[in-house]
């Protein structure tokens, strides 16, 4: 399936759908259902317990009460001993040294309205990632819509699936640098699609350099973008070699403006622009943390089994962050892992379809672009894990949600009908997804602040 | 082999609010469902559960382990034994018997701890809280409305009410069926016993 080819031409059924879904309809939808997800997160916002609203909340925060503190950005001073004695993780790259730019704007603005306490501070910060929840997932739709032209119906579900994933939500409901990093990255992604597909047209290399240079000011979950990048511009413009030295001086000038002052400030405070080594050494100074699967010598498959990887981060891709059973019932997973099955089984069937049609097309397809995001960024997960630091946990691939989805509808859509009873039945799902979400909040989500606040 | 299960107000010597004895059968894991109704405890009263195995010989024992099998939308089921308690004492609590009659009793349990959790979190104060949940609420109906009208649109051509109110009603139920099930405003709670 060439998802970057012209709107084709229409069968009779499709023309219908066409009109029943107009661009006015499909961006009004869309536009609710983003509304709904944000009065929903704020919602989650509200009674999550302050400092325990998902995981590390309590630690981000204090780089931001620092910064208000102290003024200036936080310096890492190395880890108090035994700090990660007996527990199952340890720190991958400080949080002082973790590029979070998103911190720096909170902190200035709980500086000019926040309050003495520190539980309404809590709320108070939490609100900015819930106003990011909107911006990601309108960036999302814009990206849909580009790469499904031709389906009216899939970019509407597939802002209501990042809408109703409880994860998703929930990470847009407390304190974190994860949902920076998502909206960056969902914003390179966003920019990405819309530079190849202009053939790196002067204000999409603009945005795209812009996209770049702030997802290089946030968690580095969202990195992989940068490859992929280099990979598409030397794909799409290797014949013409002037013009891709051009265009990749701008975007490198751009993103290194925004950017990489945060690296040089690095290097000259601890000679590590990334963090990794001075982190690992300040963790192994501390003692007693736990060796990394690797040097323990564990082999990929011991690690696997021991760690239980593919069943804890599939789970908490989902719902749930582990310790704190906050998952989903079983049957859901099932749901799930039975979509993706159907997913991938489409992605089968569209490539036996077109074997025979296989070229090197000039431009990279949006799908093989989706698939090396998202999947390669599920090996760096891997690769972590086994290497450095154990720390499972689905929601580090959120980044690249939006190829996730790409990826998902392309597949599916091998398989539902594009015609009108097809498309009407993915309508009909959005009821089931929004049910779904708002069972979670009542059988999961309360239960647990419910539970803690009696224990307390 | 059989169990006594007695439903206490304190650990040891409460007064037993309800018991009743079940008969295993076949050694393995046993599950074990306990329903109560909602007006015999109060809001926030802690009950206990005591497990007494009845054994035919004196010199037998039986070692229980327990898991909790269920998340309680109307409360929560605590399994957390204080360090005071001896033996298998359970503790649990109800948070609140609903008042009005279903459906709405999972409307009012729904606001109901929405509003305490968000209490619990120190969050805004309850009138927000309500308003909030309410907007969602008519938010998410209209909009999973709106998705059923454009469905039925294209397929029969034309809007229609009846078809559209009826396929959401019928989806809504549905959905409610498969979460919520058959969850009445009940104490609950399911044991599995290896």
């Amino acid at each position: 399936m060439d998802l970057n080819a012209s709107l084709p031409d229409k069968s009779p059924n499709q023309r219908v759908t066409a009109q029943a879904l107009n661009a006015q309809t499909q961006r009004n939808l869309a536009l609710a259902v983003i509304l709904l997800a944000t009065l929903n997160a704020l919602l989650w916002s509200f009674v999550r317990l302050p400092g325990l609203g998902g995981p590390d909340e309590a630690e981000h925060f204090r780089i931001v009460h620092q910064m208000i503190t102290n003024g200036g950005l936080p310096i890492f001073e190395g880890y108090g001993p035994g700090r990660f004695a007996g527990g199952p993780v340890r720190a991958q790259v400080a949080h002082e040294i973790t590029p979070n730019m998103f911190a720096v704007v909170v902190a200035q603005i709980l500086m000019l309205i926040g309050s003495a306490s520190n539980d309404l501070n809590f709320h108070i910060a939490r609100l900015f990632n819930v106003a990011l929840y909107p911006v990601t997932l309108w960036l999302a739709f814009l990206t849909l819509r580009r790469v499904f032209t031709h389906i009216p119906v899939a970019p509407i579900w597939g802002v209501v699936v990042m809408a109703t994933i409880p994860m998703f939500t929930l990470v847009h409901s407390y304190y974190t640098n994860d949902t920076p990093a998502i909206a960056a990255g969902t914003f390179a992604v966003y920019t990405t699609v819309r530079a190849s597909q202009s053939d790196f047209a002067r204000r999409d290399v603009v945005l795209l350099g812009v996209a770049l240079g702030l997802v290089a000011l946030h968690k580095y979950t969202g990195f992989l973008i940068f490859p992929t990048v280099a990979a598409i511009t030397i794909w799409q413009l290797a014949r013409y070699p002037t013009r891709l030295i051009r265009l990749a001086i701008v975007l490198v000038t751009i993103t290194a403006t925004i950017a990489g002052w945060w690296y040089v400030r690095n290097w000259m405070l601890y000679g590590d622009p990334i963090g990794v080594e001075i982190t690992q050494a300040a963790v192994n100074a501390s003692g007693g943390a736990p060796i990394p699967p690797r040097a323990r010598g564990l082999n990929i498959f011991e690690f696997v089994q021991e760690t239980n990887w593919i069943a804890e981060t599939f789970s908490t891709f989902w719902g749930g962050y582990g310790l704190e059973k906050m998952k989903l019932p079983g049957a859901a997973y099932l749901v799930f892992g039975s979509l993706l099955i159907l997913a991938m089984g489409g992605h089968m069937l569209n490539l036996s379809r077109n074997r025979k049609r296989i070229r090197i097309p000039d431009r990279p397809p949006i799908l093989l672009i989706m698939g090396v995001l998202h999947l390669g960024l599920w090996a760096v997960n891997f690769w972590s894990s086994y290497t450095v630091d154990v720390a499972l946990h689905g929601r580090y691939v959120y980044p690249t949600f939006v190829p996730f989805v790409i990826l998902l509808i392309a597949g599916l859509s091998a398989i539902v009908p594009r015609n009108v009873p097809g498309e009407a039945l993915v309508l009909l799902t959005v009821p089931v997804m929004l049910m779904a979400n708002g069972a979670y909040f009542v059988q999961t989500l309360l239960p647990d602040v419910l539970a803690w606040g009696a224990v307390r | 082999m059989r169990v006594k299960f007695d439903l206490l107000t304190k650990p040891r010597n409460g007064k037993s609010l309800a018991s009743h004895i079940a008969v295993f059968k076949q050694s393995g894991s046993w599950q074990v469902r306990l329903l109560f109704p909602p007006n015999l405890t109060h809001e926030n009263d802690q009950l206990y559960v005591r497990l007494e195995s009845i054994l035919s010989v004196p010199t037998s024992h039986l070692y229980v382990d327990y898991f909790r099998e269920d998340l309680y939308p109307y409360g929560d089921l605590l399994d957390l034994d204080s360090i005071d308690v001896q033996g298998q004492d359970l503790r649990f609590m109800v948070y609140r018997s609903p008042t009005l009659p279903r459906p709405l009793a999972w409307a009012e349990i729904v606001i109901h701890n929405t509003v305490q959790a968000a209490s619990n979190a120190k969050g805004p104060s309850v009138a927000s809280v309500v308003i909030l949940v309410c907007v969602i609420g008519l938010l998410g109906f209209s909009i999973a409305i709106a998705s059923v009208l454009l469905a039925v649109r294209a397929i029969v051509g034309r809007i229609d009410p009846s078809t559209t109110l009826a396929i959401t009603l019928f989806v809504a139920a549905t959905c409610l069926a498969i979460t919520v099930g058959s969850e009445a405003p009940f104490g609950k709670l399911v044991l599995g016993l290896n």
